[in-house]
């Protein structure tokens, strides 16, 4: 799985690098001072490194935790994310992360515990409110996490502090680390889910749609609360049939009761990542479709756009209490609190 | 395929296995071809090393993205003498200055390369020697994408058989041995460059349209961004000529092309159908 691992040498000796550079007992190991090294160098290439991505391990000195943008959130007033790893080991193609960075390179930080302090400092910061931290942004949450044990050591952090709310963001079935403890009212575990016949087109190398909805079936079973990120949105002929199949099929297994809350995002991509994805991949028919320039992102036309939203939001209405859902798209924030009296929404697209 | 190589004994069985010819005349580096690739003779050490690639990439088309490969030998203070190893780290010792070549090739031996101003002969690091790499990399990433710029070495001496042992018929013999796993290491850069070979930003308007239609360097962009869509939605160029049949000059083909596509119905079906590309569309040239 991986031919090659970059280590920087002042972490070489931390117990999580030797314990996870065993797991790849072939892989040759090359010492690098600092990851940027290896991962912001120029002249990089990010499809070709998708062929074959090496891991980097690495010590996050600063900037653990930080601000999301304004108005993204799922209901709650203070919001933070955090990145214990850059990339993922899917290939979708509508990701905003290929467009982003040069590398295609995993990169994980493996001091845990400073992230943690860094949420403990929020809050601190927030004393006796609620403060929401979303995972998943910069990487999938939980598809590395049999390598990682990241989600082991997030719970028990969180079975302490109940003000921490915690989004785990994925596409992966990995919920081992889930599945066996009691259920944590303060995470989240939020699925990102497309149609089908997108996911089999678009979302190389994740589990089907019927595996994730499996996944969900059983962490709801077991109590965990779910979310459902429908983000983003994307366009298709037959757009409201197969978002119509989505939410049925979901719905058809998934109890209502156990959705704490729904994210819809139609497409948006800053326009720099856009045109650094279209250099990548100038034969995507995806990224070759009609798109407007809003505000500094490229998205579906505007009126296209709405009536996307629109529909799903109807639909879903139809399964959940509006006020379970929330909307990232760019101009259709006051549409949606209009419509289901919530109060956030968001801008940021996240990967996963 | 690019190949920069210092000695002419290391260059010899290169330039005899690729059935490759000299230029003439020359200039101030000698440069060996054939119709896919190109060998220049740098001579010894990292200044040389870089100022021929330079060179080569001068007088030279196609390099962009292309595969550039640096060829040679190299003590080891590990490997056996005769091995080859692929550098998945460059230092220059005189700078401390270090690079990462990206790994995508598998199943071959990689080592750290620690590129030295004078002969090493102590091997003090679990590493391989060289005079050139640190001078080569920097330069070839100027012309290509860092996956496709490699420098693979044969082990040529260690501690237990001297630098001083060398020759030019040893060397030649050296690289002669290996030559079937370089030429299948640059057959894998090859196939691995053709993914990002393509893209229609370079090149010269279709003469039957130049002919028509000319286009400002703005409209120029525009035109390659919509033939780029054109390409990908749809790829057929008769409809292309169709679409565009009335048109009286470069802004009503932009436009037609413009209104063409945005009415393309999208289908998450196009996606899964595309396939390795083949065909890339007319490329453009602003006039």
């Amino acid at each position: 799985m991986i031919d090659t691992l970059y280590i920087e040498q002042a972490i070489a000796t931390h117990p999580r690098v030797r314990k996870i550079g065993s797991r790849f007992p072939n892989a040759n190991q090359v010492m690098c001072e600092r990851y940027g090294a290896v991962f912001n160098r120029k002249s990089q290439n990010f499809r070709l490194q998708k062929k074959n991505p090496s891991l980097i391990l690495a010590h996050k000195f600063d900037n653990h935790v930080l601000t999301t943008p304004e108005g993204y959130g799922i209901g709650g007033r203070n919001n933070y994310y955090f990145s214990h790893m850059l990339n993922c080991i899917y290939d979708c193609r509508y990701c905003f992360l290929q467009g982003m960075y040069r590398s295609a390179h995993y990169v994980l930080f493996v001091n845990y515990d400073d992230f943690f302090s860094a949420m403990d400092a929020k809050l601190v910061a927030h004393d006796g409110e609620d403060v929401w931290f979303f995972s998943g942004y910069d990487c999938d949450s939980l598809a590395l996490d049999p390598l990682t044990g990241f989600a082991e050591h997030l719970l028990s952090y969180l079975e302490t502090r109940p003000h921490a709310m915690v989004e785990l963001r994925t596409k992966s079935t990995q919920i081992r680390a889930l599945l066996g403890q009691a259920p944590l009212s303060n995470v989240i575990v939020a699925f990102s889910l497309t149609p089908e016949p997108a996911a089999v087109a678009l979302e190389h190398k994740t589990p089907s749609v019927a595996k994730r909805i499996n996944a969900m079936t059983q962490l709801a079973q077991n109590g965990w609360r779910l979310g459902l990120r429908f983000d983003p949105l994307l366009d298709d002929v037959r757009f409201e049939d197969h978002y119509q199949a989505l939410f049925r099929d979901i719905f058809d297994r998934i109890d209502p009761a156990c959705i704490h809350s729904i994210t819809i995002g139609p497409f948006r991509m800053p326009a720099p990542f856009f045109s650094n994805v279209v250099r990548l991949y100038p034969d995507e028919p995806l990224l070759a479709g009609s798109f407007a320039h809003r505000e500094g992102l490229i998205t579906y036309p505007q009126e296209r756009e709405a009536a996307m939203l629109a529909f799903c939001l109807d639909a879903l209405r139809a399964h959940v209490s509006g006020d379970k859902i929330f909307s990232c798209a760019v101009d259709s924030r006051e549409t949606v609190r209009a419509d289901t009296e919530s109060t956030n929404s968001g801008l940021l697209a996240s990967a996963h | 395929m690019f190949l920069v190589v210092a000695l002419q004994a290391e260059a010899q069985p290169l330039i005899t296995h690729f059935g490759l010819r000299c230029e003439a005349p020359m200039g101030m580096f000698r440069i060996y071809r054939s119709e896919s690739m190109a060998l220049v003779i740098s001579g010894v050490g990292k200044s040389l090393s870089a100022a021929a690639t330079g060179y080569l990439c001068g007088s030279s088309d196609g390099w962009r993205n292309a595969p550039w490969i640096n060829v040679g030998v190299a003590g080891h203070r590990n490997v056996d003498v005769g091995e080859l190893i692929v550098a998945n780290k460059i230092v220059d010792q005189s700078t401390a200055h270090s690079w990462y070549p990206p790994q995508l090739v598998s199943n071959v031996v990689n080592s750290t390369l620690i590129t030295v101003d004078e002969p090493e002969e102590t091997y003090p690091e679990r590493a391989a020697y060289d005079m050139e790499a640190a001078g080569f990399f920097p330069a070839a990433t100027r012309c290509s994408s860092g996956e496709l710029v490699q420098s693979i070495k044969v082990i040529s001496d260690n501690p237990h058989q001297s630098i001083a042992s060398l020759s030019a018929r040893s060397i030649e013999q050296l690289i002669t041995k290996n030559v079937s796993k370089i030429e299948q290491f640059i057959n894998r850069l090859s196939e691995l460059s053709t993914e990002i070979k393509v893209l229609p930003h370079h090149g010269s308007l279709p003469e039957s349209w130049a002919n028509r239609w000319s286009f400002s360097v703005t409209q120029g962009h525009r035109l390659r961004r919509l033939l780029q869509r054109w390409g990908a939605l749809i790829g057929d160029a008769e409809t292309l000529d169709s679409a565009l049949g009335a048109c009286k000059d470069g802004a009503a083909v932009l436009t037609a092309l413009e209104e063409r596509l945005n009415a393309e119905k999208p289908t998450y079906g196009r996606s899964s159908l595309v396939g390795p590309r083949v065909s890339p569309m007319p490329k453009v040239h602003s006039q």
